[in-house]
């Protein structure tokens, strides 16, 4: 009995590419996944995990290895091309280099489900396209050709074009890929705007571990083909999912801020002593420069950040002598001087 | 697409194009005044039956085979530069021409006679049907074995390669045979390949235009598909598009314009891959439903342009087509790629 508030369901999914007889397993499942009304999921993983190929197989593109994919009930492989694009729309990474192509060209070809024989437009067609072109924010080059658009913009009118087709799923593959920052903070605040606003459930595959961990209702974390974990971001951080997908012997996960470090071989031990957001700074900056942060007390080398935003002071403190410094920078050119000697 | 510019344009066009298709009945090695011309062309009695038969039987039909090619290879090489995403894809680039000589010659062959243009012209109708479905399957043969190759390759680079190879593999078929054969009949061969619009005759016209109306029409109803491969496959798949039909149809209408063409006029060159490029330019446009009929426009004209100079540099001798085709068409392809800042876009 299918849920109405499931988009999508899968049901004992393996994927994968089959040439010939030899088959090659990138997602070893069996997977019983859902896309909710109204979700932002994250799909992330180290590059080469199977994250396109999934995608490409929920969105009815790629045939599964083994099970189904099923929107409504039906299986999304059995359907007409035009039923399925009227189900799932995408945002790809393959780029456009048409020469003539405006941006409103470009959006209204997402209406090709619902358009004429020769692609002729109707006032349905044309509102969702203003709609589309207006939500993304791009009205300022709807008559540009897309070749001259900068990436950010692109991404935009890509998004735009999956708009116009109305679908109630859309998934978008490494979408902030090539994005500055601004630019793909922005994309993911949209992206969960659209989702609770106008209740679409979105999927999208990208390796922005740490906006992922911000705007996600949900994580699908795929471990080099073998397992996919799902949860609240927040969870999967918990219960080291996240530390073991990306496991490698020069990169740890920081549980504490959810960020990846760079470990260095000859850390140093500091300890450190404070309040506010300058500690976590600090923090940043000590493991940057290959010292570990510990809270045991007979650690001999100790800084102490004391003061409010503007007049923060560092103190550090080594084998009884005690040196105030204004700025982290400062403080660690002295720290390095310190330990060496 | 807004403004008064764009209707003067192609009003324009038009009015350029009927000139020139006037221009090019009145121009010929035997010189026929152009009164008499304009009256044996609205069926008023003229005065010399020589005239009458010569603008008649000979240029007339060989304007309208003017027409045609140029409708059927710029489109068919429209069609080709989006399905294969390619700006320098073209019936004679992809071995597809050479896929209808090889249709040609085998037909030829079969039947003891040799592709020459005497010989078409002396097949009867039935002949011209079965040389025609010759020419179109050699060249559906060699599309298809194109795409089957390039799906496996998704490389636009290879992918031209390829259908160089595979041109270059049927046109030593066609040398094998040459090889073979007496040197007059070599000789009658390649002046087939040079080209020639005026091969054609009234009786063998209709068959030509109903192949290359079928053709066109079929382009244009594939319009709103072509559109969609504008963004590329995976894009197409995702809005709806049947890759499957939609390659089908298009290698169907490529099929029947490029093979019908080559049957009739020998393998004709760059029209097809520089008119594509001249009409985008032209008319700013990317949607098929524009371009289509923009490059029957465009396409024509330059052809009849191209056989207008043919006759021009010494009036008595008129120069193969091809040779004219391809000194005008290169260049053109050259300043289109300068000018463009991006080469891989079309």
């Amino acid at each position: 009995m299918p849920d109405p508030s499931h988009l999508l369901q899968t049901r004992d999914l393996q994927t994968g590419y089959q040439t010939g007889n030899k088959k090659t397993i990138t997602t070893r499942g069996p997977l019983d996944l859902d896309i909710r009304a109204g979700q932002l999921i994250c799909l992330l993983g180290p590059n080469g995990a199977g994250k396109s190929t999934l995608l490409k197989t929920l969105a009815g593109l790629h045939p599964p290895l083994e099970g189904r994919v099923e929107a409504d009930g039906a299986d999304i492989r059995s359907v007409t091309p035009i039923q399925r694009a009227r189900i799932v729309s995408l945002v790809l990474t393959d780029k456009v280099t048409t020469q003539h192509l405006t941006v409103y060209s470009l959006v209204a070809l997402g209406r090709y489900p619902y358009s004429g024989w020769l692609g002729g437009l109707s006032e349905a067609d044309r509102t969702a396209i203003e709609w589309a072109i207006e939500v993304t924010g791009i009205q300022a080059f709807r008559d540009r050709k897309v070749f001259t658009l900068s990436d950010g913009e692109s991404q935009k009118v890509m998004l735009a074009r999956a708009l116009a087709q109305d679908t109630p799923i859309l998934m978008l593959d490494e979408p902030t890929a090539h994005l500055d920052l601004p630019s793909r903070i922005r994309l993911m605040r949209l992206l969960h705007q659209l989702a609770q606003q106008t209740n679409k459930g979105i999927l999208l595959s990208t390796h922005e571990l740490e906006l992922a961990l911000q705007v996600a209702d949900e994580v699908w974390l795929l471990q080099n083909a073998e397992t996919l974990h799902r949860g609240a971001p927040e969870d999967l951080v918990l219960n080291g999912a996240f530390e073991a997908a990306f496991a490698h012997e020069d990169i740890r996960f920081d549980k504490q801020t959810g960020t990846f470090i760079i470990p260095h071989d000859d850390s140093r031990p500091v300890l450190l002593a404070g309040e506010g957001v300058a500690v976590y700074w600090t923090k940043r900056a000590l493991q940057r420069s290959g010292f570990v942060v510990t809270v045991d007390p007979d650690t001999p080398c100790r800084i102490r950040v004391s003061g409010e935003e503007s007049s923060t002071k560092w103190i550090l403190e080594n084998a009884g002598s005690s040196e105030e410094y204004d700025s982290i920078k400062n403080m660690l050119n002295a720290l390095e001087n310190t330990v060496i000697k | 697409m807004s403004g008064i510019y764009p209707k003067i344009r192609l009003i324009g066009l038009l009015l350029l194009l009927l000139l020139v298709f006037l221009l090019d009945i009145a121009v010929g090695p035997v010189k026929i005044p152009l009164g008499d011309v304009f009256r044996i062309l609205f069926s008023f009695p003229s005065g010399d039956s020589t005239w009458q038969f010569i603008v008649q039987q000979i240029r007339l039909p060989k304007a309208c085979t003017a027409v045609l090619a140029g409708c059927g290879l710029s489109v068919s090489g429209l069609q080709m530069q989006t399905l294969f995403r390619n700006p320098l894809a073209d019936p004679s680039v992809l071995g597809i021409t050479s896929g209808s000589s090889l249709g040609v010659a085998t037909v030829m062959l079969a039947g003891g006679n040799v592709a020459t243009l005497y010989a078409i012209r002396e097949l009867g109708l039935s002949g011209s049907w079965l040389i025609t479905a010759a020419a179109c399957l050699g060249a559906g043969i060699v599309m298809l074995l194109v795409l089957v190759l390039s799906a496996r390759l998704r490389d636009n680079v290879m992918m031209l390669i390829i259908g160089i190879m595979i041109g270059s593999v049927t046109l030593s078929i066609i040398s094998i045979w040459q090889y073979f054969s007496a040197p007059e009949l070599v000789k009658d061969y390649l002046l087939w390949t040079f080209g020639s619009l005026g091969g054609v005759t009234n009786s063998q016209l209709p068959i030509l235009g109903s192949v290359i109306g079928a053709g066109v029409i079929m382009a244009w109803l594939s319009s709103k598909m072509l559109d969609a491969l504008l963004l590329g496959e995976n894009y197409a798949r995702s809005m709806g598009l049947n890759p499957q039909r939609a390659r089908l149809m298009i290698i169907c209408s490529s099929s029947l314009l490029a093979g019908g063409i080559t049957a009739f006029c020998g393998p004709i060159g760059f029209v097809g891959i520089a008119v594509p490029h001249i009409t985008r330019q032209l008319f700013r446009a990317s949607s098929h439903r524009v371009l289509v009929p923009a490059c029957c426009l465009t396409g024509t004209l330059l052809l009849l342009l191209c056989d207008l100079l043919s006759q021009l540099p010494a009036s008595q001798t008129i120069l193969p087509i091809n040779i004219i085709t391809a000194l005008i068409g290169a260049p053109v392809v050259i300043t289109l790629l300068l000018r463009q800042k991006n080469i891989n876009a079309y």
